[in-house]
């Protein structure tokens, strides 16, 4: 669904919180809008349910003006989710994600099967979670509970103000991860407050900019992270903008072929290198053992002696940034990092050359633009 | 011996015993009017006073020879709980052969029946926690001192006690008075908590409400009963209503209960959680629904408990309303006030206060019930 704004201004007394601000959403798109406290975020947010009626101009939904519908009705049909999760605390889980379908009066078993569904979803076990109470579950699961209960009616449009930032930073990235395999299979049209940049680098597929009611700018997170638009955008985007961008990139796709040997009973074998150093050697199964020095090597010592083993944390799995795996790197000191999937098993390489080299090409590029 | 409740068993009997002892218990009179005589456990009732002040000495005797604390604390719990029992069974059995039916001798429970009473039933209280007894123990030795009073009634246990000879005479007055008190502060109650949840939903909604009418029920909440009865009578009798009689008590009565009401209705509705109230807007719920699905239950049990307060308050303002002569257990009070007749004043006081210890246990059950999923 398109969610269109048309010259909306929105006043409190003398305070403008939204400036004329028109813009159009994508369907089916996760947009972020991100901007500091004061920027009108969450207000823009909540004109699209009709919480917040605009001074002037229009809010539609697919060009239909949202104040031409009665606002349960629309709001029945909008998923709604907050900071503070606001589940109602004397009811239970079950009850409080079948909040909507019941207002709907759905058919009860409809009800309870769609309940169990989206406990599924969330990651919750339906039979011990069902007849908990909000006050007996973690913030995490609350959190969860609040976005089953954005989504219990199937609605196509979603709007969250926040829903993660009350968590801890760990339980947040998990939840973030979860929230975008969620939507990657759903594809709804989603509207996303945050105040966290990083939070809308991962999450959005288009970010809104906003600052003191007024669009900065509107684009991919790529589009904002390489050519800011303004100062105000380049300083609240970071200077770390381009380590922002590779957070973006996953490992896979600048993965290498690594220069491997294989080490079966105590003989190297299946060499795959012809111009470096150091080799990265595998058992028969193709399961990392470590790097060698085959400098080492030529002086007649075994194998095993020089071989170094990889401490997990070294290694980096294909799913994860470019950002990450740079991180390792600089702590490390190492110019290239083994790529491992969860059974340990060496997929390739990925070396700081070419993130270098993805870095550089992004800059370039953003030269261009100027 | 440290720690606290350790007093409870030292200080308590220490003072307790010998004032049990020596004190006057009971007050024989030969007729209602006459000056009376005093009886103490140690010259009239040796037997009696030598078992009663067991129970104080008991426990003093188990500590000093080194029994284990939790044995003593149990002990003198124990014997604290049974002590107000029997010492109503031995008033009563003491004064049946003095005052037999038809006698005008009055035999009425004197201070230290009643400083027994308090302290042995202080005592309980203040050990009962230490004893490391399962609840159940607890509640159930509560009641025991309620029923054996139940029981001696229905056994005629009581028929010498002063107090049984005015209820006795009183007749199917006492009754009467005792549902006039109830359906006073009954129905001052019901109104009162009408008018103050109203109030106090209108002072949460509109702000330029809230002063005048807490500036109002504060007002009434400072003004002497009396006073407002006074003050009720001119307007009232205006109205067409008499100046005195039920009308004008039961509608101080109300005001007065609408305060509890009213302040924590107030309370309730303001501390309701901003999300939770947001959450049911976005999701698509109509006024009426966030009303009754969200606020309601979620300010219930708070509004509740200031209905608790008023009733507890009511029962005992209701005495005051015997005085426009709106009737009630405070007519008893004040006749015997003007007769001084100190058993009538007590007829009149003690059935308040065990409707109002009554009434109070009775809200805590119901609150329990209430609040157990309410939690935020």
């Amino acid at each position: 669904m398109i969610i269109g704004f048309d010259r909306v201004r929105m006043e409190y007394g003398p305070q403008v919180a939204l400036d004329d601000l028109t813009l159009t959403l994508g369907s089916r798109e996760l947009t972020v809008l991100v901007g500091p406290s004061g920027s009108g975020k969450s207000t823009l947010l909540r004109t699209v349910n009709h919480l917040v009626v605009p001074t002037s101009g229009s809010v539609t939904l697919d060009g239909r003006r949202v104040d031409s519908f009665k606002p349960e009705d629309l709001r029945r049909g909008i998923g709604y989710g907050i900071q503070s999760v606001g589940l109602f605390p004397h009811h239970t889980v079950a009850r409080n994600i079948a909040a909507v379908p019941s207002l709907l009066k759905w058919p009860q078993r409809r009800i309870a099967d769609r309940v169990e569904e989206l406990l599924v979803l969330v990651g919750l076990a339906p039979d011990r979670y069902r007849y908990r109470y909000p006050h007996e579950l973690s913030g995490g699961e609350a959190q969860r509970v609040g976005v089953a209960r954005a989504l219990a009616a199937d609605p196509p449009i979603l709007l969250l103000d926040e829903p993660f930032s009350a968590v801890d930073p760990v339980t947040r990235l998990r939840l973030q991860g979860e929230f975008l395999s969620i939507q990657k299979a759903l594809h709804k049209t989603v509207v996303f407050v945050t105040h966290d940049v990083d939070e809308a680098i991962r999450l959005a597929d288009k970010i809104v900019l906003l600052d003191q009611g007024r669009l900065v700018q509107y684009g991919t997170p790529e589009q904002l992270l390489d050519h800011p638009a303004t100062s105000f955008a380049g300083r609240f985007l970071g200077a770390d903008r381009a380590l922002k961008r590779l957070s973006r990139m996953m490992v896979a796709e600048s993965l290498q072929p690594a220069y491997t040997a294989t080490l079966e009973a105590g003989a190297l074998t299946d060499f795959r290198n012809d111009a470096e150093r150091f080799v990265w050697v595998t058992d028969g199964g193709g399961r990392l053992l470590g790097n060698l020095d085959l400098a080492l090597l030529t002086q007649g010592v075994g194998p095993e002696g020089p071989l170094v083993p990889v401490a997990d944390e070294l290694t980096v799995s294909p799913v994860s940034s470019l950002r990450e795996a740079l991180s390792v790197m600089v702590g490390s000191g190492s110019r290239s990092l083994a790529v491992t999937d969860p059974g340990g098993r060496l997929l390739g390489e990925i070396r700081l050359a070419d993130i270098e080299k993805v870095g550089r090409h992004r800059s370039s590029v953003a030269e261009e633009g100027r | 011996m440290a720690g606290k409740g350790s007093s409870a068993v030292w200080v308590w009997p220490a003072v307790a015993g010998p004032l049990v002892l020596l004190a006057p218990w009971l007050q024989v009179k030969a007729n209602r009017i006459v000056e009376g005589t005093n009886r103490s456990l140690v010259s009239d009732d040796p037997v009696w006073g030598a078992f009663l002040l067991a129970f104080w000495v008991l426990p003093l005797v188990l500590a000093v020879v080194g029994v284990s604390r939790r044995t003593v604390v149990r002990v003198a719990w124990a014997g604290w709980v049974f002590l107000p029992c029997l010492l109503v069974w031995a008033a009563g059995n003491v004064a049946a052969p003095l005052a037999p039916p038809g006698s005008f001798a009055r035999i009425a429970p004197s201070w230290a029946f009643w400083v027994t009473l308090l302290g042995a039933y202080g005592g309980a209280v203040v050990l009962a926690p230490r004893t490391g007894l399962p609840r159940v123990w607890v509640s159930v030795a509560a009641w025991l001192f309620p029923l054996t009073c139940v029981l001696g009634m229905v056994v005629g246990a009581f028929s010498g006690l002063s107090l049984w000879k005015e209820y006795e005479a009183q007749g199917d007055v006492f009754w009467a008075q005792v549902l006039t008190h109830l359906f006073l502060s009954g129905v001052a109650v019901a109104v009162g908590a009408i008018l103050g949840t109203v109030m106090g939903w209108t002072a949460h909604r509109l702000v330029k409400f809230r002063q005048p009418a807490f500036f109002f029920l504060n007002l009434v909440q400072t003004l002497p009963s009396l006073a407002l009865f006074g003050l009720l009578i001119v307007p009232l009798a205006a109205l067409g209503f008499g100046g005195i009689g039920p009308a004008p008590a039961l509608v101080a009565l109300s005001l007065y209960a609408a305060f509890p009401v009213a302040r924590s209705t107030v309370t309730a509705l303001d501390h309701l959680d901003w999300a939770v109230l947001d959450a049911g807007r976005g999701l698509g719920m109509s006024p009426g629904q966030i009303f009754f699905r969200v606020q309601v239950p979620l300010a219930l049990p708070v509004v509740l408990e200031g209905i608790r307060t008023a009733s507890v308050q009511a029962v005992g303002n209701t005495v005051v309303a015997a005085l426009i002569g709106a009737g009630g257990l405070g007519s008893l009070v004040f006749l015997g006030l003007g007769q001084y007749a100190p058993d009538l004043i007590l007829l009149g006081t003690l059935p308040v206060m065990v409707l109002a210890l009554g009434l109070d246990r009775a809200w805590a059950l119901v609150l329990r019930r209430s609040q157990r999923r309410v939690r935020t």
